[in-house]
């Protein structure tokens, strides 16, 4: 069986993804955009935090977030399940942040800052202290290292993946992992 | 091994990427190294620190709307055929041709499976008209993609002198294909209303046709003609 029947029959893999959020993608890939909607409410969170991280900025956070399930939207029909949605959604997300991070550097040699780094930690009251510090610390660390510092021990890639994503070597990520995080003791005493 | 060289493999050492021999070494000196210890300890406590950060943060604002708002661009909005893809054009239908036809025999299969035919009939009935009733069981849905659709078709209607009689073709004779296949669909749900993966199928396969006309649409606002226009 081919094309759109195939797309519905063959379904994804169920072992791997909620049902009631595989019954869903299949809808959303068929262009069920309340679908996609209510995908989106499930994993909103989690794609603005990662937004939010990498940017330093809510502004940014909101736009990039936006990029990224509009992004979704588009490449839905590519998802066959392989990795949970969520995951799917948080490499795309990355690479939304990262290409706008490239595209920025390419209109101007500006450094993207943090707005107001504390607002970071007021997202979450319920924060320690000392989270609130890295997070103050990470803002101030040159974006190289701030981008491997967060993907690697954030947000969990190991060195091949952010090298293939950077379009570095695995070398030059461990160095600015190395260095951000003598930096960051630095930093936090 | 030395304070400096274990220092420089502290990093791999706490995500454990040294080579098993390596690990050892650096191991043994932290057992004994006091200095080195309280490092590899403030380094734990960094990462860990860092790993706690990886959590959902729920924007300040409902940011759906914007989405959505842009979702409903990108199924109009279509990038504007270049000169090599007008040049092109006619392997474009042909590959649209193709997909039409799959997705017809897909859905039909799939309409047949859910009422549980056994085969179903795909041949495009001749002199079909084009544009078949819209079900009432889409609801709201259903009302939004009418109303895409009439004006959808009249555009097309009003333009398809705009493009190669051979493109009208193509899209007409899909077109029809398709309103066969949402034909079959609407007869199953008559027999079903119930069923909603049939309703489901029924919504895709609309969808289908509206992307199709948007198309078309969207190339004769390009005035193809054929490559004509470009040589003067």
């Amino acid at each position: 069986m081919d094309g759109l029947a195939a797309d519905i029959l063959e379904s994804t893999d169920h072992d791997k993804l909620d049902e009631s959020e595989a019954h869903e993608i299949e809808r959303a890939r068929c262009g069920d955009v309340e679908a996609f909607e209510r995908l989106y409410h499930g994993h909103a969170a989690a794609v603005y935090g990662l937004c939010l991280r990498m940017s330093g900025s809510h502004a940014q956070a909101e736009e990039l977030t936006q990029e990224a399930f509009v992004r979704a939207w588009r490449a839905l029909g590519g998802f066959r399940g392989e990795a949970a949605l969520g995951s799917w959604l948080h490499r795309l997300a990355v690479n939304v942040v990262l290409e706008n991070r490239r595209s920025a550097r390419r209109r101007s040699a500006r450094v993207v800052s943090v707005e107001d780094p504390a607002s970071l930690g007021k997202a979450k009251p319920e924060s320690p202290d000392r989270t609130m510090d890295l997070e103050r610390a990470m803002a101030d660390l040159p974006e190289g290292a701030r981008t491997i510092f967060i993907l690697h021990d954030v947000e969990g890639y190991r060195h091949e993946e952010i090298a293939a994503m950077q379009g570095l070597s695995t070398g030059t990520t461990k160095a600015q992992l190395h260095r951000a995080r003598r930096l960051l003791r630095e930093a936090l005493g | 091994m030395k304070c400096g060289e274990v220092l420089s493999r502290l990093d791999d050492y706490v995500d454990d990427l040294l080579a098993p021999r390596e690990r050892q070494a650096v191991r043994t000196h932290l057992q004994t190294c006091v200095a080195c210890r309280t490092r590899e300890e403030s380094l734990l406590a960094l990462v860990k620190q860092a790993h706690d950060l990886a959590r959902p943060v729920e924007p300040p604002s409902d940011l759906w709307p914007a989405i959505a708002g842009r979702l409903g661009d990108e199924s109009v909005r279509r990038p504007r055929p270049s000169r090599w893809r007008r040049r092109t054009l006619p392997l474009r239908w042909l590959g649209l041709a193709a997909a039409a036809v799959v997705l017809v025999a897909g859905t039909a299969l799939t309409t047949a499976w859910l009422v549980g035919r056994r085969t179903v009939d795909i041949r495009p009935p001749a002199g079909a008209d084009m544009g078949a009733p819209m079900s009432a069981s889409l609801g709201p849905e259903g009302v939004r993609l009418k109303d895409e659709r009439r004006q959808l078709l009249a555009a097309f209607q009003a333009r398809k002198g705009r493009l190669m009689p051979s493109t009208v073709k193509v899209v007409e004779k899909n077109l029809r294909i398709i309103d066969r296949s949402l034909g079959d669909i609407e007869t199953a749900l008559r027999k079903d209303p119930g069923n909603r993966d049939l309703t489901f199928l029924l919504a895709g396969t609309y969808r289908q046709e509206l992307d199709l006309l948007r198309q078309a649409v969207q190339l004769s606002n390009d005035d193809w003609t054929g490559g004509k226009n470009e040589k003067s």
